[in-house]
């Protein structure tokens, strides 16, 4: 296993008046390759979660490991972890703050120490896969669109060549084509790069269009783990966690309730859409045998 | 990075001290912090430390959680204790450690010092711990009102004090998340000399400057959209009110107080 967390309990500003409990006994095995979508109501501790994934937080009990070591044990280890797993966090674009955009992403690599040429090459590697033109490397950062600054700031993640990219919730606050443009970006990186990826995310539909495996939180616990067939299937559990299956299952649904032969274990509009044009092609050609 | 910072925060709860009028309580705190500066006589510092007990006691505010905020000055207190206790010069040598002679005077100033600051510091802590940052500034605001006369924006100053410490909090969460997210790309921000550690800074306070520069920003213009315009004849969401407990509270401030100095005449 890559990733691998054992008994992990979290409390915040532990014995204070303002102790919280934020993660519960988390057991979880990450394998290498494997796209995670980590789903939960707001606040059921997903990014406390993911946080613990590169050592920024020190689990309270329990263990870490990163290919079999204990991240914890010691400072260098550490600091490697940190840049084998590249943690891009909620609203990513507060974290700029160079005078380039090109400055900005070389920040990490120039951090693990490499020369300047190889950061440069990771620089520009990794803002052509985030798809910034080379005409805005030399802009400053401030300047960009929204979409491109959460871009500018992944890749500043993406150049310390991560082996696990864990993402919270990329898409929030985009437009519907800088969400679709970002999430296809990251179906890229997965295929071309073949990283781990971590995705935590509010929609079910980005989950079930790109994951292959569903972790549902609640409350600081793992409710949930399997693949997305499986998560999407329990509908009662998930509403009782205020969470739901993607839109479309439930069309799906109505579909069948109403006579009409389809799958009901279907997440994904475009694999609805297919269906539902089979369907229709077939009573066409149904009717017009008729005829 | 530890941001651990009790002084200065409100701590919610239901305490005889919480439900006391903040004018009663600001001007106690501070007429008890010039007296306790004034005095210099053992009984009376004894008397005004049970009454610190008595009102630490009274306020439910946990001692530990406390003691806990206060952490950073005792440092400074007995770093005025040593400065006071070796460099005081005096002719009653009481020990001789060698070079360094500790004189009775210097030992006399030296506790003085000590019990003066860990008083003061109890009594504002006190205070601010009971009374919420909206209505410190209210009880400051009324005690300036008197000078808008001669010119002086009472409002003004206490819609600044209020929005500051409103956002302190906000603030120490913003650093707290952006230096995890510079971290996570790599920051070191803990070793290396000063130049190094200074110039790791930069990744940090920019995005800090902008983000609250983009806060009061945004701030100002909601308070335009809602037609806020300072010290019109406004009045109080929640109004101060002077009961009979901030009169019994005020009586028997008064007699403690009236003890300690004279305490001090007496011995
Ligand atoms: N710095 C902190 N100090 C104290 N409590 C915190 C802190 N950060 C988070 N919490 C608490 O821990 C719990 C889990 O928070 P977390 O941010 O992990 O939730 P989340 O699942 O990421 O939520 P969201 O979907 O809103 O991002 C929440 O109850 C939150 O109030
Ligand atoms: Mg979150």
């Amino acid at each position: 296993m890559q990733l691998q967390l054992d008994g992990v309990n979290y409390v915040y500003s532990e014995g204070t008046a303002f102790e919280k409990k934020a993660l519960g006994n988390i057991n979880l095995n990450i394998g290498k390759g494997e796209f995670v979508a980590i789903i939960g109501h707001t606040g059921s501790g997903k990014s406390t979660l993911i946080q613990h994934f590169n050592g920024l937080i020190k689990p309270t009990s329990g263990k870490v490991l990163f290919e079999g070591a204990d991240i914890h044990e010691n400072k260098k280890l550490l600091k490697t972890t940190r840049q084998k797993i590249g943690l891009v966090f909620q609203y990513p674009e507060a974290q700029l703050f160079e005078i380039t955009v090109f400055k900005d992403v070389a920040f990490g690599p120039l951090n693990m120490g490499l020369s300047k040429e190889e950061a440069d090459v990771r620089t520009r590697n990794a803002l052509e896969i985030v798809g910034i033109n080379e005409c805005d490397f030399e802009k400053s950062p401030f300047e960009l669109s929204g979409g491109q600054k959460r871009r500018a700031a992944i890749a500043g993640v993406l150049a310390m060549n991560p082996e696990i990219l864990v993402l919270d919730e990329p898409t929030a606050g985009l437009d519907p084509r800088g969400r679709d443009e970002i999430l296809f970006k990251i179906k890229e990186m997965r295929d071309k790069l073949n990283i781990t990826i971590i995705l935590v995310s509010h929609s079910m539909e980005d989950v079930a269009k790109l994951a292959d495996r569903v972790i549902v939180m609640s409350d600081g616990h793992i409710v949930m783990d399997g693949t997305v067939k499986e998560v999407f299937r329990e509908v009662g559990a998930l509403s009782k966690i205020g969470l739901a299956a993607p839109k479309i299952s439930y069309l799906m649904k109505a579909l069948k309730e109403k006579g009409f032969d389809v799958p009901i274990d279907i997440y994904t509009p475009n694999e609805a859409a297919d269906i539902i044009y089979n369907l229709l092609t077939r009573q066409k050609s149904k009717s017009g045998g008729a005829k | 990075m530890n941001f651990n910072i009790t002084i200065g925060q409100y701590y919610p709860t239901d305490s005889i001290l919480h439900r006391l009028d903040p004018r009663v309580k600001l001007a106690a705190s501070l007429s008890f912090i010039i007296i306790v500066c004034l005095i210099d006589n053992g009984f009376g510092y004894a008397i005004s430390a049970a009454f610190i007990a008595a009102a630490v006691w009274a306020s439910n505010v946990p001692v530990k959680l406390m003691l806990r905020g206060m952490k950073s000055i005792f440092f400074f207190i007995v770093f005025t204790f040593t400065v006071n206790i070796f460099l005081i010069p005096g002719g009653n040598i009481l020990f001789n450690l060698g070079p360094v002679k500790i004189s009775a005077e210097a030992l006399n100033t030296a506790l003085l010092m000590t019990a003066r600051l860990s008083i003061m510091i109890f009594a504002s802590s006190l205070l601010t711990l009971t009374s919420s940052p909206i209505q410190l500034t209210d009880a400051i605001e009324y005690y300036l009102a008197p000078f808008k006369k001669i010119g002086v924006p009472s409002h003004q100053i206490a819609m600044m004090m209020t929005i500051t410490l409103r956002f302190i909090p906000t603030l120490i969460d913003e650093l707290d998340k952006i230096v995890r997210a510079q971290k996570a790309r790599g920051a070191d921000l803990d070793t290396g000399g000063a130049f190094k550690k200074a110039k790791a800074l930069i990744p940090i306070l920019v995005p800090l400057f902008l983000s609250s520069f983009r806060r009061a920003d945004e701030l100002a213009t909601a308070m335009e959209a809602r037609c806020y315009r300072g010290d019109i004849e406004r009045t109080k969401m929640k109004q101060m009110k002077f009961g009979m407990q901030d009169l019994y509270a005020g009586i028997i401030f008064i007699c403690i107080c009236s003890c300690i100095i004279m305490a001090n005449f007496i011995f």
